[in-house]
């Protein structure tokens, strides 16, 4: 229980640093531990599928995208304005105040007492559609192409004009 | 009893690529009419060894303006994940099998990406960018691929059985221009020729990784040609029928020939090969093995 809780603490710990560091490289550095992480998390949960394809996606590729985006263009590091204005310690002390039940078991902190508005209710999550016969991938692909089909057309086609969009963009620029 | 573990997955894939390169230079020098490698050892057989011990005593430069971090860490991803890309043989759940080869391809990339930006050079930086866009490109080749080799092979419990010879001939065949992007991509991933403008050895010095010496680049050297073992023994499990080392070894010749043979494409053309040629040919393809899957 442990291990798992601190693989937890260790996600939010990754998401405070990400907007903790000056340097924005660093910032993707963590934020490419957070979804390695993210991983572990998903796979000691038992979503196997879900793991890999989340490493696939977002490091192998939008992490990419974003280490492009930083390694092309030059940002100064002095201008990074949340920083310096001091909104990500105020980030940090409200992450903190509000999650404060995952750090409980490391600072020996009796939740019994405090407030309700910093405690989680139940972490017990239902899923409606599991069938445990099958594998965590046939279970997606239930939920995805039979139980929720439409909703999976309609994502779809908000991503296609997503896409769409993209190109028209693309494209007027360089007309004008 | 885990280092037994690990000495014996290490080192067969290191002694592999050792004569891999040895492999490499005599049938290169073979198609070019000259005597490769012969007064090391007998017949040259020592000669990757030396090599190895060459760059094992040189002078590692650590550039003094490079991110140091990054600098450091590159060669060492690119090196571990070609040697946990071994393991996806071994895995038996074979249904996680081609997706955890597609994850590690692309964490691959970082290896390169961190190369040529914490090297602080630019020309080590174009030629991690032409990388990367090169191996980002011909992933979605993999994948493709893999889509198609999925629709074949279930039993009745749904895992998929990855032993493709226990799949009928008619089936083992139609796979055939699968195996031809399949190459396609893995001399891309691995950036042989004729991939390798990123990493022109007569333009670019040697592109991403110029500004590593030593172990460095060793290590790169290392998952270069372990990468193209690996690729090439999944090529042999997924169409040949089996992963036997007589066919990786005339993959290998394959790819060998292919670098004696061909020019390099330039970067359009390579970027246009990627996405207009292979991604929409394996793309119909695999609407075309789902349609006869449906259809009988």
């Amino acid at each position: 229980m442990y291990l798992e809780h601190s693989f937890i603490a260790l996600l939010a710990f990754l998401s405070i640093t990400i907007s903790w560091t000056r340097n924005v490289f660093m910032s993707l550095m963590y934020s490419i531990l957070l979804y390695i992480n993210s991983f572990v998390v998903l796979l000691s949960l038992g979503f196997e599928f879900l793991a890999i394809i989340n490493v696939l996606v977002y490091v192998g590729a939008l992490a990419v995208l974003f280490l492009f985006v930083t390694m092309l263009l030059e940002i100064p590091s002095t201008e990074l304005r949340a920083y310096y204005r001091g909104y990500s310690l105020l980030a940090m002390f409200g992450f903190i105040s509000v999650r404060l039940f995952w750090f409980s078991d490391f600072f020996n902190i009796n939740l019994s007492n405090i407030p309700s508005g910093f405690c989680e209710g139940s972490n017990e999550i239902t899923i409606l559609t599991f069938i445990p016969t099958l594998e965590s991938i046939s279970n997606v692909g239930y939920a995805f192409y039979i139980v929720y089909a439409d909703v999976l057309v309609l994502n779809s086609l908000i991503l296609t004009i997503a896409l769409f969009g993209a190109l028209v963009l693309a494209h007027s620029q360089s007309n004008s | 009893m885990i280092l037994l573990t690990i000495i014996t997955i290490t080192v067969p894939i290191l002694l592999v690529v050792a004569f891999t390169t040895l492999f490499e230079r005599q049938v290169m020098a073979s198609m070019q009419r000259r005597m490769g490698p012969q007064t090391s050892g007998i017949g040259g057989l020592l000669q990757p060894f030396y090599d190895g011990l060459k760059l094992g005593v040189k002078e590692p430069i650590l550039p003094e303006l490079s991110a140091s971090g990054a600098f450091s860490t590159a060669p060492m991803i690119a090196f571990i994940l070609s040697q946990v890309s071994l393991s996806i043989i071994f895995i038996s759940d074979s249904s996680y099998q081609g997706i955890i080869l597609m994850a590690l391809s692309s964490l691959a990339v970082y290896g390169v990406l961190l190369a040529g930006w914490a090297s602080n050079s630019k020309y080590a930086f174009l030629g991690a960018l032409r990388s990367v866009a090169l191996m980002v490109s011909y992933e979605l080749g993999f994948g493709a691929v893999l889509l198609s080799i999925c629709l074949f092979l279930t039993d009745s419990t749904g895992m998929k059985s990855l032993n493709f010879a226990d799949a009928s001939p008619f089936v083992q065949t139609a796979l055939l221009p699968l195996l031809l992007v399949f190459l396609i991509c893995i001399l891309a991933e691995s950036k042989r020729i004729p991939f390798d403008l990123p990493e022109a050895e007569a333009e670019l010095v040697a592109g991403f990784n110029v500004e590593y010496s030593s172990l460095g680049f060793a290590l790169f050297f290392i998952a270069e040609y372990a990468n193209l073992a690996i690729l090439s023994a999944i090529a042999s499990i997924y169409f040949l029928g089996g992963f036997s080392a007589l066919k990786i070894i005339t993959l290998l010749f394959g790819f060998v020939w292919v670098r004696g043979t061909l020019p390099r494409y330039r970067a359009d053309s390579f970027m246009r090969t990627g996405w207009k040629a292979l991604l929409p040919f394996s793309l119909a393809l695999f609407s075309f093995y789902a349609s006869f899957d449906l259809i009988f």
